[in-house]
C-alpha cells in the first residue's frame, strides 16, 4: 500500500492528464469526411461475403460426391440392368450350309511388294519358296519372232539353268 | 382325262424346270490355271543380290558378266481360264502377255504362251510350280535390267476337284 500515491495527490495528476489530452485532441473531421466513412460501410454491407479460404475444398468434395453419384446410378440404370446381347438369329435360324467364301482362283493379285508377298496366304503362301526349273524340265514348243524389231525369245545356249533370252537370228 | 393329262404335263414342265436349275448349279466350275509372275531387276553397279536369286544370278553371269546385282521387286498372281490371255505389268509400262494353251497334264505339266516386252512370242509347257526365268532387253531409267520369271500352279495335290 504504500507504494501508491495518497487519493488526492491521483486525482490531480489524472486532471493534469486530461488537460493535456484536451489540448492536444485532433480536429473534428468534417461532414464529407463522415460521409465518406458512411458511404463506404454501406458498401461493404451490401458486397456478398466470400467463402473463406477454408470452405473451397469442401465444395470440391461435394461437387465430386455428386458426380460419383450421378455416375453410379447412370450405370446401375442402364448398364447393369440392361439385357445380355443377345445373337441376330436365333441358331435354328442360321443357314445349315457354309458360308460361301472366295476360292484361291478367285482372287488376283495385280501386284504387291515382294517384301510382302508371303504374307498373303491363298491356300499356300503366295511366293512360297522361290524353286526355278532345271535343266530338261522346260520344253520349247515353238517362238516367233517380234514382227516389228525381229528379236525372238529362244532358250540360252550352255546354260545349265533354262533361260529365256531375246535372240536376233531366226530360231 | 383332260385333267390328267394337264397335270402330268405339268409335272414334266417342273422337271424340266428342276433339271435346268441343278445343271445351272452343279456346273462343273472352269478350269484354270493360276500364274505367279516375279519381277526382277539386275544392276551393273550394285553387287547386292537377293539369297533367293544367288543361283539364278550365278547362272546369268556366266554369260553376262556386267549384271553384278539381283534383286526382287514384286509379284503378281492371277488365275487364267484356258485360251484367255492376260497381260501382266511390269515395271515403267512394260508388260508380258500370257496366255494357257493347256491345263495340267497326267505329268503335271502346263503349255503357255508368253510375249515378253519388245520380244515375240514363245510356246512352251513347263512343271508345275517352277519358276522359268526370261531376260528382256529392257533398262529402266535408273540403268537396271528388267528380268521377270512366271510360275503355274495349281500342281498335284492342290488341284481343283
Amino acid at each position: 500500500m504504500n507504494a501508491f500515491p495518497p487519493p488526492s495527490d491521483r486525482d490531480d495528476d489524472l486532471e493534469q492528464l486530461a488537460e493535456v489530452f484536451r489540448r492536444h485532441a485532433p480536429a473534428e473531421p468534417s461532414p464529407a469526411q463522415w460521409q465518406r466513412v458512411q458511404l463506404a460501410v454501406s458498401r461493404a454491407l451490401l458486397r456478398p461475403a466470400a467463402p473463406t479460404p477454408g470452405f473451397r475444398p469442401l465444395l470440391g468434395m461435394m461437387a465430386a460426391l455428386l458426380l460419383l453419384a450421378v455416375g453410379g446410378i447412370t450405370w446401375w440404370t442402364f448398364v447393369r440392368t440392361s439385357p445380355p446381347p443377345q445373337a441376330l438369329l436365333p441358331p435354328e435360324q442360321l443357314p445349315s450350309e457354309p458360308f460361301a467364301v472366295a476360292q484361291a482362283a478367285d482372287i488376283t493379285i495385280h501386284a504387291v511388294d515382294i517384301a510382302d508377298a508371303d504374307r498373303i496366304v491363298l491356300g499356300r503362301f503366295l511366293l512360297g519358296k522361290l524353286e526355278f526349273a532345271r535343266a530338261g524340265e522346260i520344253e520349247v514348243v515353238e517362238t516367233r519372232p517380234d514382227p516389228a524389231e525381229g528379236w525372238t525369245p529362244t532358250m540360252a545356249p550352255q546354260s545349265a539353268m533354262p533361260l529365256i533370252v531375246a535372240s536376233a537370228q531366226e530360231p | 382325262m383332260q385333267d390328267l393329262l394337264r397335270l402330268l404335263w405339268s409335272l414334266l414342265a417342273l422337271s424340266g424346270f428342276h433339271a435346268t436349275l441343278l445343271d445351272a448349279c452343279e456346273k462343273p466350275a472352269e478350269k484354270k490355271v493360276r500364274v505367279s509372275v516375279i519381277v526382277i531387276l539386275a544392276s551393273e553397279t550394285d553387287t547386292t543380290t537377293d539369297p533367293k536369286l544367288e543361283a539364278l544370278a550365278a547362272e546369268i553371269r556366266k554369260t553376262k558378266s556386267e549384271l553384278k546385282g539381283f534383286r526382287l521387286l514384286k509379284m503378281a498372281c492371277k488365275s487364267l481360264p484356258l485360251d484367255q490371255a492376260d497381260v501382266f505389268e511390269l515395271i515403267e509400262d512394260q508388260s508380258a502377255t500370257i496366255k494357257i494353251k493347256s491345263t495340267a497334264d497326267k505329268m503335271d505339266r502346263v503349255r503357255l504362251e508368253v510375249h515378253p516386252p519388245s520380244m515375240g512370242k514363245i510356246t512352251y509347257s513347263t512343271p508345275c510350280g517352277k519358276f522359268l526365268p526370261i531376260i528382256t532387253r529392257f533398262k529402266t531409267k535408273k540403268g537396271e535390267h528388267l528380268l521377270f520369271a512366271i510360275r503355274v500352279q495349281p500342281c498335284g495335290e492342290d488341284k481343283p476337284k
